[in-house]
């Protein structure tokens, strides 16, 4: 006896997207950052893009994928950084689905990115500061991981609309 | 016919819409906010108290390079500020362990010649330090 | 509206209420500084509190000091006589106490060795000068060293069993004075407080919601080496080579003195301890600062 799934042709969709950032994120791995906890995050243009074309939802899957296998691929299953790195996902999760809640503002895939890169550096930092540094000393650290989110968020932000302005022409035009 | 698209599209091909740039406004008070919450004031003392036996404190600022020439019980001590540190350059006692010391800068550190009756006491907008061990 | 969403939520994030600020007092004490700090108290009870550490402090800094006339010195006095005699309660308390933490350090805080410290002279404060003693003079003494196991302690009875004893209570009676102080303190309702006694604090209570915060200096460098978070009750005490010590020769002779080789203890620059007791901590770190880097870890068990 075998179960069989049959699987549609959005969840094929979401598999080659989540591959796509899992290369992504194991690329970045082995760029070495400047600062530990600061990386420029760069699969996010893949789940800001994914979130625009097609919702929340597959933006989700694609996201928690990609922690998923990039930690069993990377290594990190488990470990301090992959807890950091989930607690970062969820909670730019969680600012999208408000997002979508309350209509998107107006925002770009750029303004977009830029929130979503912030809540992933605040839910980071609190993990980080309830789990594992419980120092009033990590406060200092708190304004320059959020500089680094807005930065990277408005590199990422750009690259996504890039993405999203390239695939909404193919597919006019195709 | 792209530009016509752009212009319909709520959202321009490349670039900040409004929202976007309002937005980004907000963040960058936002953490501008932080730095200066977070960063000033707790680190860097403002200004040093110094206080001789049991009369009353006198107050100098950390903005102002200077050696303060004071006398306490067994004569004079010269305190040097510079660059916003503070420290004892010269006092009588023997042990020089007040000179010894060396430099201190947070807010809430303490810089004693205890033969010598002078005390100093930094203090920052909020102390980083509610007391020192050493 | 919409915008009001987040910008709430910024603030939020950004919002710190502006917190009370400790009230900070000084006095001279033991021949150090006591450093008070504050938090939430009325100035009525800072007050009062600040005439309760006076006395104390001022008491046991005769009372405990085995050169002066205190009881302490009374007590030296008596104790090589080797015979029973009554002692102030203060005095039989303070050996009582220190005398567990003697035997668990294997007596490397040994308060007996007073005779040790007179032949160093470190005695006398802030006029230590060289040359150290002799060789001879340092192993004679060392050979027949008295522990506190030689101070028979019955209630306020006192009998001494050597008659080398000499007891200095150098490296604990600064913590176990600030024990009493805290205790002092909790008596008249102060309930968050750091008592600062020349570097050596204990801290009980909280800053509100927000933890004590100690800086612990660099023992020769410039600047803070760590920072102690305490909202509970927690002393900081640290032993170093460079508060007290004279040059001699290109070699440093620094005060705190090994009771097994006679000489000031070597390899360590300071020793930290955080302990919840006052006096525990100062005996510990005493204590595992002559034990050194090789005994260490067997004694803070």
């Amino acid at each position: 006896m075998s179960i069989r799934l049959s699987p549609s042709l959005e969840d094929h969709r979401i598999a080659k997207l989540a591959a796509l950032s899992v290369g992504i994120a194991v690329i970045e791995a082995a760029i070495p950052s400047p600062l530990p906890g600061i990386k420029p995050g760069l699969a996010n243009i893949i789940a800001i893009a994914v979130y625009f074309l097609l919702g929340w939802r597959a933006a989700a899957w694609v996201s928690i994928l990609r922690i998923l296998v990039s930690g069993l691929i990377l290594g990190t299953f488990l470990s301090p950084g992959f807890i950091l790195s989930v607690a970062g996902g969820v909670s730019s999760l969680i600012a999208l689905a408000l997002l979508s809640h309350i209509g998107k503002l107006g925002l770009s895939p750029v303004g977009v990115a830029i929130l979503a890169a912030l809540a992933h550096s605040l839910g980071q930092f609190v993990v980080a500061y309830w789990l594992f540094v419980p120092h009033p000393g990590l406060f200092y650290l708190l304004p320059v991981f959020l500089t680094a989110a807005l930065v990277f968020g408005l590199i990422s932000g750009f690259l996504s609309q890039m993405l999203i302005t390239k695939y909404r022409v193919q597919h006019e035009f195709s | 016919m792209a530009t016509k698209h752009a212009e319909n599209s709520s959202q321009p091909r490349i670039g900040l819409n409004r929202p976007d740039q309002v937005l980004l406004v907000i963040v960058c008070m936002g953490i501008g906010f932080l730095y200066g919450n977070i960063w000033s004031g707790q680190v860097v003392a403002e200004q040093l108290s110094l206080k001789v036996a049991d009369q009353a404190e006198q107050h100098f600022h950390l903005d102002k390079d200077q050696v303060i020439e004071i006398h306490g019980e067994l004569g004079l001590s010269r305190i040097e500020i510079k660059n916003h540190r503070v420290r004892f350059l010269s006092s009588p006692c023997q042990s020089q362990f007040c000179v010894r010391q060396g430099w201190v800068q947070h807010g809430g550190e303490t810089l004693a010649c205890l033969p010598n009756k002078i005390v100093l006491h930094l203090q920052g907008k909020e102390n980083a330090f509610d007391s020192i061990n050493f | 509206m919409r915008r009001l969403y987040f910008l709430s939520c910024l603030w939020f994030i950004c919002a710190c209420a502006a917190p009370q600020a400790p009230v900070h007092k000084q006095l001279y004490a033991m021949g150090t500084l006591i450093d008070v700090s504050f938090y939430d108290s009325s100035d009525e009870q800072i007050n009062q509190a600040m005439q309760a550490i006076t006395d104390d402090f001022t008491y046991m800094s005769v009372a405990w000091n085995p050169w002066k006339a205190g009881t302490i010195a009374r007590v030296n006095k008596l104790l090589p006589l080797q015979a029973s005699f009554s002692s102030s309660a203060s005095a039989a308390q303070l050996i009582a106490a220190a005398k567990p933490l003697a035997e668990q350090s294997e007596n490397l805080f040994n308060p007996a060795m007073g005779q040790l410290i007179k032949l160093w002279r470190f005695n006398v404060a802030d006029n230590i000068s060289p040359p150290p003693p002799s060789d001879v003079a340092i192993k004679a003494l060392i050979n027949d060293m008295p522990t506190l196991a030689d101070v028979e302690v019955k209630g306020l009875v006192l009998k001494g069993k050597h008659q080398n004893l000499l007891l200095d209570f150098g490296g604990f009676a600064k913590g176990y004075g600030v024990d009493k102080v805290i205790e002092h303190l909790q008596d008249l309702g102060v309930k968050n407080v750091i008592v600062n006694a020349g570097g050596d604090l204990r801290a009980i209570g909280s800053k509100g919601k927000k933890p004590w915060v100690v800086g612990i200096r660099h023992p020769r460098a410039d600047g803070i080496i760590a920072s102690v978070n305490i909202d509970q009750d927690e002393s900081v005490f640290t032993s170093g080579d460079y508060e007290r010590y004279y040059d001699y020769e290109d070699r440093r002779y620094h005060h705190i003195l090994d009771p097994r080789s006679g000489y000031p203890a070597q390899g360590v620059t300071s020793v930290t301890v955080i302990h919840k007791n006052a006096a525990t901590a100062d005996a510990a770190a005493t204590a595992l600062f002559v034990a050194g880097v090789k005994d260490w870890h067997r004694i803070a068990m």
